[in-house]
């Protein structure tokens, strides 16, 4: 296995989908390619920072504004 | 009045039979409950508040409108996700589209004989370390902003929002296997975009 089919094995392999065989292949290849086992790494850490940064903003935002509160039940007074 | 009067909870069997029959107390509680992490959700979709404020309604509107279709034995939260993520989607289809940067150049290259072009520098800290820096975050919100769309709502739904690969192809209208792909692609997209970011930090 060569870095460019490995790569296409990445989402599986994190997601623990990756058929025995094949997994085995992949494992063995990142053995010895250190720049495979960097992407890999950050491949990983890239769906953290994504997840860190667009929830961090919910905490202070976890309140719905009282005018869009009222706005909601008029509507759905209507409904 | 105080700003957010917090009605007594009730427990998730009795409010799905408030759900279901329409109790306007139970929705109260519900829009005052659920409202705001609605209004997250539909913010990191359409990144517009007007729209997203709109998107929380139509999600209210739409719960009260299928309540029937509520079923005793799925959260209420989960249920109202999913509701908002789809009113935001919808309402994401109706604006008007801004023109895609092709992701090609965003993914990584390689060498005829099949080895990585680039050579890659390992990050200096965990990337929920850096990224808890409000700078770092920022400049990671503006890279998925960079994502051509079709492929930052399919990031959204399946690593935010949780979402498992058929209900993201069944609320994108594509097939499963085209999820997986996009999927895999925003995400080598987004890390060659967010990369002088981590590499940069100092611990």
């Amino acid at each position: 296995m060569r870095c460019r089919e490995c790569i296409v094995f990445l989402a599986d392999y994190i997601a623990e989908e990756l058929p025995g065989e094949t997994r085995a292949t992949f494992e063995a290849h990142l053995e010895l390619c250190g720049n495979c086992r960097v992407f890999l790494d950050q491949y990983r850490e890239t769906i953290v920072a994504s997840r860190v940064a667009l929830t961090a903003e919910d905490a202070p935002a976890i309140a719905l504004p009282e005018d869009l509160v009222r706005a909601i039940l008029k509507a759905l007074d209507k409904a | 009045m105080s700003d957010r009067p917090a009605p007594p909870d009730l427990d998730e069997a009795a409010l799905a039979r408030g759900i279901r029959d329409g109790d306007p107390q139970v929705f109260e509680q519900i829009v005052r409950n659920y409202g705001g992490r609605l209004l997250s959700v539909t913010r990191r979709i359409l990144r517009d508040e007007d729209a997203a404020r709109d998107a929380v309604q139509d999600a209210f509107i739409s719960a009260f409108r299928s309540r029937r279709q509520f079923k005793a034995d799925s959260r209420v939260s989960t249920w109202l996700h999913r509701i908002a993520v789809n009113a935001a989607l919808m309402k994401l289809r109706s604006q008007r589209r801004k023109p895609e940067t092709p992701i090609e150049g965003f993914l990584p290259s390689f060498t005829e004989d099949g080895h990585h072009t680039d050579r890659f520098v390992a990050w200096t800290e965990p990337a929920d370390v850096t990224v808890s820096r409000k700078e770092t975050a920022e400049s990671v919100r503006r890279a998925i902003d960079r994502l051509p769309e079709s492929y930052r709502t399919v990031l959204l739904l399946r690593d935010i929002e949780g979402l498992d690969t058929e209900e993201t192809a069944k609320m994108l209208k594509i097939t499963p296997n085209a999820v997986k792909i996009r999927l895999h692609r925003a995400r080598m997209a987004l890390r060659s975009l967010i990369a002088p970011s981590l590499q940069g930090a100092q611990p």
